[in-house]
């Protein structure tokens, strides 16, 4: 067995970076981890934007929306549903402690896991409940979109059951241009997304 | 329709439309249960309806047809939210993708959006990872030989032998019950919903809090909840796609088209 998780390991060395990751699943080596999830793909194509994709989509007042509308400030984005009970609540007042503490022109995003449920009223609706302020935009797009964008962002999720859809809780800080600068794995990193937005507002 | 025929005929006939569907470079996988190395609920089956999948990974000869069809997704061209900068680094140039040998093994080097685009423009799909690992459970003879230790470490045999080898043989591996080919013995697949596995621990099961993970987020996290926690080479291409995401592109990774039944 020794053998071919070092043969695995070799192999997994020539797709760095996600070597080290695939060498941790794999060995269950217990190394402390960095609640910062992905990087801001240094080195990788410069010309690189989430805003890209040409994905359709209505915001909470029934607009239609693409991504790019969103370019032009910085933007926090999290993909939540409105009927999630554990993660989602967490992850919206990280969201809104940034907003509390992040200066400048900043927008917030939430990108619907549950398009089917999450129509434009349901969407104003969960805004309402919240407090969240007009700096907040919530979407709500097909099926295929919402797997494209997480596909782009690295963010992993499942329906377990009719109401509940499994998911990873990433924070995504993109810039004004659509370029991930960082992501953060928990929300209780709310902070260091502060300083994230902070740099990118000097 | 046949039963009138003969038992012997009636397998000849079954057999005649294997071989026709192979004609077509699709085989037939008929509908069936299997149990996901990471399902809801540990250890429960999932019901797989019948759909085709390509016998063969898409070559490199079959993506450069599409590329030289398809401007946009040529090396150069392509959007960076498609394909990060490894996109097709591995051909000689943008539309050479390599002499007669390389021209007939599995492209790699491509993205999930771009393994996507080309399935979509033979009017197929990416095949989902249930459908995946339902027929990649079949040895030449037995629909489910994941519970085969032989079996299991013929597969790991493979998987060291690729690693070793950037280039593997394309004739290696074997065709398994359903006529596919080398769904072990090429290259790491795409599926359409790789980015669909998450870990969770034990509060969920107990009704509590739930507290969901991926491979990445907490140390020795790919074993709990897992069906089967022998089945090593599950766990591979598990943590494998749990290290990818929609632009990755990997010099192991290619993938093969499905369809519906």
């Amino acid at each position: 067995m020794r053998n071919w998780v070092a043969d695995f390991r070799t192999m997994a060395r020539s797709i760095a970076p996600l070597a080290a990751l695939v060498a941790l699943a794999m060995t269950a080596t217990c190394t402390a981890h960095d609640s910062e999830v992905g990087d801001n793909r240094e080195g990788d194509r410069p010309d690189f934007s989430v805003y890209d994709l040409g994905s359709a989509w209505r915001d909470q007042s029934s607009a239609p929306r693409t991504l790019s509308s969103l370019k032009g400030h910085p933007q926090l984005l999290a993909l939540v549903y409105t009927s999630c009970v554990s993660t989602c609540p967490l992850t919206v007042s990280a969201m809104q402690l940034v907003e509390a503490k992040a200066s400048g022109d900043v927008g917030f995003v939430l990108v619907s896991l549950d398009p089917a449920r999450d129509g434009p009223a349901q969407l104003t609706e969960f805004a309402k409940q919240h407090g969240l302020s007009s700096r907040w935009t919530l979407l709500s797009g097909d099926e295929k979109s919402v797997r494209e964008l997480a596909a782009v962002l690295g963010v992993k999720y499942r329906r377990v059951s009719p109401n509940e859809i499994d998911h990873t809780s990433t924070l995504t800080v993109l810039d004004s241009a659509g370029r991930t600068v960082a992501q953060f794995a928990e929300t209780d990193a709310a902070d260091r997304a502060v300083q994230a937005l902070q740099r990118l507002g000097r | 329709m046949t039963p009138f025929l003969p038992a012997f005929s009636r397998r000849a006939l079954g057999l005649a439309l294997i071989v026709q569907a192979a004609q077509g470079g699709m085989a037939r996988v008929p509908a069936g249960t299997y149990v996901p190395l990471y399902g809801t609920e540990p250890g429960s089956s999932v019901s797989v309806a019948a759909f085709r999948l390509d016998r063969t990974p898409v070559s490199r000869r079959a993506y450069l047809s599409f590329v030289s069809a398809n401007a946009g997704w040529q090396r150069g061209r392509v959007r960076a939210v498609f394909a990060d900068a490894a996109y097709l680094s591995d051909w000689p140039a943008p539309l050479d993708a390599g002499g007669a040998d390389a021209l007939g093994r599995p492209v790699t080097t491509v993205s999930w959006f771009a393994a996507r685009a080309f399935c979509e423009a033979q009017g197929k799909r990416l095949p989902t990872i249930d459908e995946w690992e339902y027929a990649a459970a079949a040895s030449e003879q037995k629909r489910d030989a994941t519970r085969d230790r032989a079996f299991r470490r013929r597969i790991l045999d493979i998987y060291s032998a690729r690693s070793a080898n950037p280039n593997p043989d394309p004739k290696a591996g074997f065709r398994n019950v359903y006529g596919i080919e080398q769904m072990h013995s090429a290259v790491w697949e795409w599926t359409e919903d790789f980015n669909s596995i998450l870990v969770s621990d034990d509060s969920r099961q107990a009704g509590g809090t739930s507290r969901h993970t991926d491979f990445r987020a907490v140390c020795a996290a790919g074993a709990i909840g897992a069906s089967d926690p022998e089945n090593y080479p599950a766990f591979m291409r598990y943590a494998f796609r749990a290290a990818l995401n929609g632009r990755s592109s990997v010099r192991s990774l290619g993938f093969r088209c499905a369809a519906n039944a």
